[in-house]
C-alpha cells in the first residue's frame, strides 16, 4: 500500500519535473538561445528593426527622411562588419536555424556577408540630396542580398 | 524515412487496387476524357502568357539552376517524397522538347496531368495546382513557351525505385486526389479575393508547399495553407483568418512581403520562399499582390 502510493507521488514528482525540463526545452529552442547564438540573433535583429524604419518609409507609412535613411544604412553596415565572427565553426546547436552549410560552403556565405556589407555601405553613405526613389533603390539591394544569404543559409521558419 | 516507408506501403497497396478498380491508370481516357480541352475561340494574349508563365514558376523547376543554365531545358533534379524525380526540357525543340505537342496535349498535361501518349505524371509537376487555371491562361502559356529558343539536349532521367517508377499506380492517386478543374474557386468571394484565390490556388501553386499532406501525399483540405505539420521540412501557415500563420499581419504587409520577400518585422524571408520571391512573385502587379493578400486574409478555401 505504502509502497504504490510512494510510487504514484514519485511519478507525479517525476511528470511535474519531466513538465519543466519539457517547458525549459521549449523555451531554449529560440528565446532560450544563449553564447554566440543568441549574440548574432540579436545582431539580426538590430538589423531587422533598420530595414522595418526604412520599410515604413517606402510603403509612405512614415515621411521619407534621407537623414535618417542613410543612418539605418550606417546601423546595418555597422552589424555586417562584425557578422562572421558571430558564426564561429560549430555553433549550430538546437536553437539556431544556421543551415550548416554555412561551415560547409564557408566561402560562399564570406561572399554573402560582404555582398551585404557593400549594400548597407551604399546606402549609409547615399548622397543626402539624392530622392526617394534612389535611396528606396538602395534600400531594395540591401533587402536583396538579406534574402540572399537566407535563402542558401537559413533553415525556415515553422508554423 | 518512415514517411516514405508508409508511402511505400501506400502505394503498393495503390498498386494492387489498380488491379482490380484502378483501370484508371492504363486506360486513362476511362477516367478522364478530354473534356474542355479544346481551343475554339481562343485568342492570344501572349503578354499575359508572359506574365503567368513568371507568376507560375515554370522556370524555377524547368531551368537548372547555376550561371549559363539554358532556360527551360530541364535537368534539375526535384528530391520529392516518391524518390528523386527529374525535371523535363519545356523549349519548342521537336525531340528534347515539347515542340511537336499540339495546344491540346499541353492542357491535357497542365489540367490532368497526362502526357500525349496517355502517361500519368508525377504530382513533382504541381498540375494539382495548374488545373485551376482557366483554358485561356493555360493557352497563353502555350502561346509564350512557343516563343522560348528551342534547345536540344534532352534532359537526364533519373529512375525511381519500385514502387514509385510505375506511373499506373499514379492514375489512381489522381483518382484520390485530383480536383480537376476550376469547380471549387471563389465560392462567396467579393472580386479581389476571387482573383486572389484564382492566384494562389492556381499560377501561384501555393498550397504545394503551405498546405500539409497525407500519408500518400494527397492535401489535408481540412488544414488548407496551414502549413507543415513539423518534419524536418517545416513550412509556415498562411492563413491568418483561422489563427494559421501571418499572426497580425495586415494586407500590405502581406502584398509588400510578396513583391519584396520582406516582413512587418524587417527580416525577409529565406530557404525556398526567398526562391519564390525572386523569380515568380517579385513580378506581380501591385492589383495582383493585393488581390492574393485579400484572399489569404480571408482564407476560405
Ligand atoms: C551572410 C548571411 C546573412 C545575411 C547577409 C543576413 N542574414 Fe539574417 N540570418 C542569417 C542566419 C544564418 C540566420 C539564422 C541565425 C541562427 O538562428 O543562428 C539569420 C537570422 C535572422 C533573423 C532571425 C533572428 C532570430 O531572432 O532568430 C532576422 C530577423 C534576420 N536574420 C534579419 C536579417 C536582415 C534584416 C538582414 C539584412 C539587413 C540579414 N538578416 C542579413 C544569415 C544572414
Ligand atoms: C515544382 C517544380 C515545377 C514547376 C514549378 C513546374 N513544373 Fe513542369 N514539370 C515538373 C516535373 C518534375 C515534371 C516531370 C513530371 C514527371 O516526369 O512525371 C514536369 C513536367 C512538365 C511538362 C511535361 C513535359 C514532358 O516532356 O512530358 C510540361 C509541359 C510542364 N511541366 C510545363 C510546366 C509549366 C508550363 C509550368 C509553369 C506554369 C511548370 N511546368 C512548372 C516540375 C515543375
Ligand atoms: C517551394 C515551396 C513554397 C512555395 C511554392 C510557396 N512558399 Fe511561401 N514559404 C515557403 C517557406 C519554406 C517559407 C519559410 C521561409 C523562411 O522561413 O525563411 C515560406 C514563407 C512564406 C511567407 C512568410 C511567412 C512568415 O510567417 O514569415 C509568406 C507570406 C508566404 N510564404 C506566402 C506564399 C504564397 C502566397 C505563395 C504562393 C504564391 C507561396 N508562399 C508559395 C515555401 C513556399
Amino acid at each position: 500500500m505504502m509502497n504504490t502510493s510512494l510510487k504514484i507521488g514519485r511519478n507525479i514528482c517525476a511528470a511535474a519535473l519531466l513538465g519543466l525540463t519539457v517547458a525549459a526545452g521549449g523555451a531554449a529552442a529560440h528565446d532560450g538561445a544563449t553564447g554566440v547564438v543568441k549574440e548574432r540573433m540579436d545582431a539580426m535583429k538590430t538589423m531587422g528593426g533598420a530595414m522595418k524604419q526604412l520599410a515604413a518609409m517606402m510603403k509612405g507609412q512614415s515621411p521619407f527622411d534621407a537623414m535618417a535613411a542613410t543612418q539605418a544604412g550606417m546601423t546595418i553596415q555597422g552589424q555586417a562588419e562584425g557578422l562572421l565572427k558571430l558564426f564561429p565553426k560549430g555553433s549550430d546547436d538546437m536553437s539556431s536555424r544556421a543551415k550548416p552549410e554555412v561551415w560547409t560552403k564557408w566561402g560562399e556565405f564570406e561572399a554573402a556577408t560582404a555582398a551585404l556589407n557593400k549594400a548597407s555601405a551604399a546606402l549609409a553613405g547615399a548622397d543626402m540630396g539624392a530622392g526617394k526613389s534612389d535611396i528606396m533603390a538602395l534600400f531594395a539591394g540591401v533587402g536583396k542580398s538579406c534574402k540572399g544569404c537566407h535563402e542558401q543559409f537559413r533553415k525556415p521558419k515553422d508554423k | 524515412m518512415l514517411m516514405r516507408f508508409l508511402m511505400a506501403c501506400g502505394l503498393c497497396l495503390a498498386l494492387a487496387l489498380v488491379g482490380v478498380l484502378g483501370v484508371a491508370g492504363f486506360i486513362p481516357s476511362l477516367f478522364w476524357p478530354d473534356r474542355g480541352l479544346g481551343t475554339d475561340g481562343y485568342v492570344p494574349n501572349p503578354e499575359n502568357g508572359a506574365y503567368l508563365f513568371r507568376v507560375g514558376g515554370c522556370a524555377s523547376c524547368h531551368t537548372a539552376p547555376g550561371k549559363g543554365a539554358k532556360p527551360l531545358a530541364g535537368g534539375r533534379v526535384l528530391k520529392t517524397v516518391f524518390g528523386n524525380i527529374s525535371v523535363p526540357n519545356i523549349t519548342p525543340d521537336r525531340e528534347a522538347g515539347i515542340g511537336a505537342w499540339s495546344a491540346e496535349d499541353f492542357l491535357r498535361a497542365m489540367r490532368l496531368g497526362l502526357s500525349p501518349s496517355g502517361r500519368h505524371y508525377y504530382p513533382a509537376f504541381p498540375y494539382n495546382s495548374y488545373t485551376n487555371m482557366s483554358r485561356d491562361d493555360l493557352l497563353d502559356i502555350w502561346t509564350h513557351l512557343k516563343t522560348i529558343a528551342p534547345v536540344a539536349d534532352k534532359a537526364p532521367t533519373v529512375t525511381l525505385d519500385f514502387p514509385f517508377n510505375i506511373r499506373a499506380g499514379l492514375g489512381l492517386w489522381k483518382l484520390l486526389f485530383l480536383v480537376e478543374g476550376e469547380g471549387k474557386l471563389a465560392r462567396n468571394q467579393d472580386e479581389g479575393a476571387a482573383r486572389g484565390a484564382y492566384l494562389v490556388k492556381g499560377p501561384g501553386h501555393c498550397a504545394e508547399c503551405h498546405t500539409p499532406r497525407n500519408a500518400l501525399g494527397g492535401w489535408k483540405y481540412s488544414r488548407w495553407l496551414s502549413g507543415s505539420d513539423g518534419g524536418p521540412n517545416p513550412v509556415p501557415g498562411i492563413a491568418p483568418a483561422r489563427g494559421r500563420g501571418l499572426k497580425g499581419w495586415n494586407a500590405s504587409d502581406i502584398s509588400f512581403a510578396l513583391k519584396t520577400g520582406m516582413l512587418p518585422d524587417g527580416d525577409s524571408v529565406g530557404s525556398e520562399m526567398a526562391t519564390v520571391v525572386d523569380k515568380n512573385l517579385s513580378k506581380l502587379t501591385d492589383e495582383d499582390a493585393a488581390a492574393m493578400a485579400a484572399y489569404l486574409l480571408s482564407a476560405r478555401r
